[in-house]
């Protein structure tokens, strides 16, 4: 009796547990679908009908259009920028912030963490004015520059996990006659790394999803990154869902490559962070 | 922890802001974006829209201009048409901005508002360009205290596209006119239950019809302004606003209320109208909901703008025709809608966007996208060619043309109606989605919006 009901429990539990993941995995599998339907069968046919054939031809579109390689291009390239740069400068930072101690440092971070409180949508037009000013407008130094010496959380994130590390470690390395370079390179980025992982991967999912400011800041479609160009395919008056979820899915690519490769310490860096971002 | 003191800081805090200025000094000058020549002697222009479908034929009429303005150079930029404003806007308020832009209606007050529309009245007189070629409706649309901020372009009207092969199907015979009223619905009411289908074949005009089991709807009601319920309070005698500029909206009268009122009745009383929830969470069927249901056969005909017309040879898998809108107790009225070319008042370009501008609006370059099938030319002497080439692919589009010569209403101007028309969607969704309190729904989205007339100032 009591195996019935613990079998029972189970099929329960694991009934709710496949139903969630429908419902995380449903939007994915309805986005694949459709990618590989012809427009009239995504119009013509229910959203989670698989599709009859192997359609490929609006991949062919999507990839052979005037800009869709430029589009991915542009993001890989802004991408790999503002991941580099986020992660040196943020590690840097978060280094000073941690282990430096200098006049006015815990009032420079308070004030530099305060920040973290404004959303982007307030400093958008002063952003934008000042690469409007120092005439970047349309480069790919406005797509980058904003963000790429580092972001308040990740730096917020690596100070407080430097913080963690004990103290005696560096004291015993300066005393051994190590230079800031020495400890920054040999003691703390070794002993930093799991949350400098979960940095890199949050400034790239960032880099490589960003919307707003992109679409803001360039006006040629050389300039124009992937999700800017996807959105173009959504007009309010003619919506080509086809060509938007197969770009949609190529998009996705990348960021399931970057999972599939890094996903112990992405589910370690959730841990970490205590977020998923 | 080491100690760093204040000097040694200030030198670093020098360094870098020396490496920031440096960064900036070097950098090249953007190479457009209202922003001048690109250093090759060739003053570069941005031109912005949202209608990806166009593009191809503004770049044809774009490589004549540049041909016959070897100096100009022109970027065609295409914005999402749901981030077009406010990406525009956060470009205004810097003095940057496309050089010539894309202006719907929705958009005109705000932008006249804030000064970003260059006033063209005197330009246009001096170079002589004749208004009486465009379609004098289109120039009221845009023409404010007796100024011109643009060269229309374009123009649509709002009609139902059917599905031929249904209407053979079911032997349907279209009547030589059809009309409507809020009380017994006309003989266009009559018409919708001959379309609509149940699962066993009868139609609503058959005692045997059952409303729980609809295969094919006559048609489908969605809650939108333009393309759903304007046309019809136009016809019973309800605007929207009473004047451009208005503080108020005006259609939660009594004839608003019985029209909305009718509406609803087409969907849940008398079932020959698609119910809302298949047109999304607000009935608004803005993610094209309304094609989806007419590809898959739930509706005989949808009501929609000629703008649909390119895609639905791809999305639909039987031929279309297009029926006009039926007459309503006020007669036969249509929801007329153009877009116009601006000028960005901050442009350093203004010279070469003029030229621009003279150009988008000539017969020259109409004739180029009235012939492919992109637009119905604003200049309606071109109108044939855009027939024409819908003809040669099977879509007779006479409807929307013939439409065009009816009396019309614009959409609403006045400031703060972008975010209005958001809110009355909003407020009318439980209605449109129910069926149910019609005259509670209009009352709320009517508050809703005067709210946000008023706070827009």
């Amino acid at each position: 009796m009591a195996a019935i009901l613990r079998s029972s429990r189970y099929a329960g539990f694991y009934l709710v547990l496949t139903l969630i993941a429908l419902v995380f995995v449903g939007p994915y599998l309805l986005t694949f679908f459709a990618a590989l339907k012809p427009e009239s069968g995504v119009y013509g046919t229910a959203p989670w009908s698989p599709p009859h054939s192997l359609y490929l031809g609006n991949f062919h579109t999507v990839l052979v259009s005037d800009y869709f390689l430029r589009f991915l291009e542009n993001t890989a390239g802004v991408t790999i920028v503002l991941t580099i740069g986020q992660v040196t400068f943020g590690v840097l930072a978060a280094y000073a912030f941690a282990r430096l101690e200098f006049p006015g440092r815990d009032w420079l971070f308070s004030v530099y963490l305060a920040t973290l409180m404004v959303p982007n949508i307030v400093t958008l037009v002063p952003l934008y004015t000042i690469m409007r000013e120092v005439h970047l407008v349309n480069t790919y130094w406005a797509l980058f520059l904003p963000y790429v010496l580092g972001t308040p959380y990740t730096i917020f994130l690596m100070r407080q996990y430097f913080r963690s590390l004990p103290g005696d470690i560096f004291a015993a390395a300066r005393i051994d006659g190590c230079s800031e370079f020495t400890i920054l390179t040999r003691i703390l980025i070794p002993m930093g790394r799991p949350i400098i992982v979960t940095a890199t991967l949050i400034a790239f999912v960032f880099g490589w999803n960003n919307f707003l400011w992109p679409l803001i800041v360039t006006d040629s479609p050389d300039k124009t990154v992937l999700t800017v160009g996807l959105a173009s395919l959504q007009s309010y008056y003619v919506q080509h869902w086809n060509l938007v979820l197969a770009g949609s899915l190529v998009a996705l690519i990348p960021l399931l490559v970057i999972f599939a490769v890094f996903q112990r310490q992405i589910v370690r860096s959730i841990q970490l962070s205590g977020i998923n971002r | 922890m080491r100690r760093y003191p204040a000097r040694r800081l200030a030198a670093a805090g020098g360094c870098a802001a020396l490496l920031t200025v440096a960064v900036a000094c070097s950098s090249a000058p953007s190479t457009s974006g209202g922003s001048g020549g690109s250093g090759n002697g060739k003053i570069n222009l941005t031109y912005a829209q949202w209608q990806t479908g166009e593009t191809p034929g503004y770049q044809k009429s774009i490589d004549v201009f540049e041909k016959a303005h070897p100096n100009i150079h022109v970027t065609i930029e295409t914005i999402p048409y749901n981030n077009y404003q406010t990406k525009l806007t956060t470009e205004f308020s810097s003095g940057g901005g496309p050089d010539i832009f894309w202006v719907n209606t929705p958009m005109i007050a705000s932008w006249l508002k804030d000064g970003v529309m260059e006033n063209l009245t005197a330009k246009i007189k001096a170079a002589h360009i004749n208004l009486g070629q465009y379609l004098p409706t289109l120039v009221a649309l845009h023409e404010f205290g007796g100024k011109l901020y643009g060269l229309p372009k374009d123009w649509d009207t709002i009609a139902y596209f059917y599905n031929i092969n249904y209407f053979k199907k079911h032997h349907i015979t279209i009547p030589a006119s059809l009309s409507w009223n809020p009380s017994t619905g006309g003989s266009w009411l009559q018409f919708l239950r001959e379309l609509t289908t149940d699962t066993s074949g009868h139609n609503a005009l058959s005692g045997s019809f059952n409303p729980n089991s609809v295969a094919t709807y006559g048609m489908d009601d969605p809650n939108e302004m333009q393309w759903g319920f304007e046309p019809y309070l136009a016809e019973d005698g309800v605007k929207l606003i009473n004047a451009p500029y208005a503080k108020t909206v005006s259609f939660d009268t009594p004839a608003g209320v019985s029209t909305f009122q009718f509406l609803s009745n087409l969907m849940y009383k008398w079932h020959v109208a698609l119910p809302g929830a298949a047109l999304g969470t607000d009935a608004a069927a803005d993610t094209s909901e309304d094609v989806q249901n007419f590809a898959k056969g739930k509706v005989a005909m949808i009501e929609a703008g000629d703008w649909i017309t390119s895609g639905l040879p791809s999305e639909v898998k039987f031929p279309v025709g297009v029926l006009p809108f039926p007459a309503g107790p006020d007669g036969n009225w249509t929801v007329l809608n153009g877009l116009i070319d601006s000028i960005n008042s901050h442009s350093p370009n203004q010279q070469a966007a003029w030229e621009l501008e003279q150009w988008l609006g000539s017969p020259a370059s109409e004739k180029i996208l009235g012939g492919g099938g992109y637009i119905w030319p604003g200049i309606p002497s071109l109108d044939p060619l855009f027939l024409q080439y819908w003809k040669s692919k099977g879509i007779d589009m006479q409807p929307f043309l013939t439409e065009s010569k009816w009396h019309v209403v614009y959409w609403p101007v006045t400031p703060g109606m972008n975010n209005a028309q958001l809110d009355i969607a909003n407020q009318l969704a439980p209605a449109y989605l129910s069926g149910k309190n019609v005259a509670a729904a209009v009352s709320a989205a009517a508050k809703q919006a005067n709210d946000d007339l008023a706070s827009a100032g």
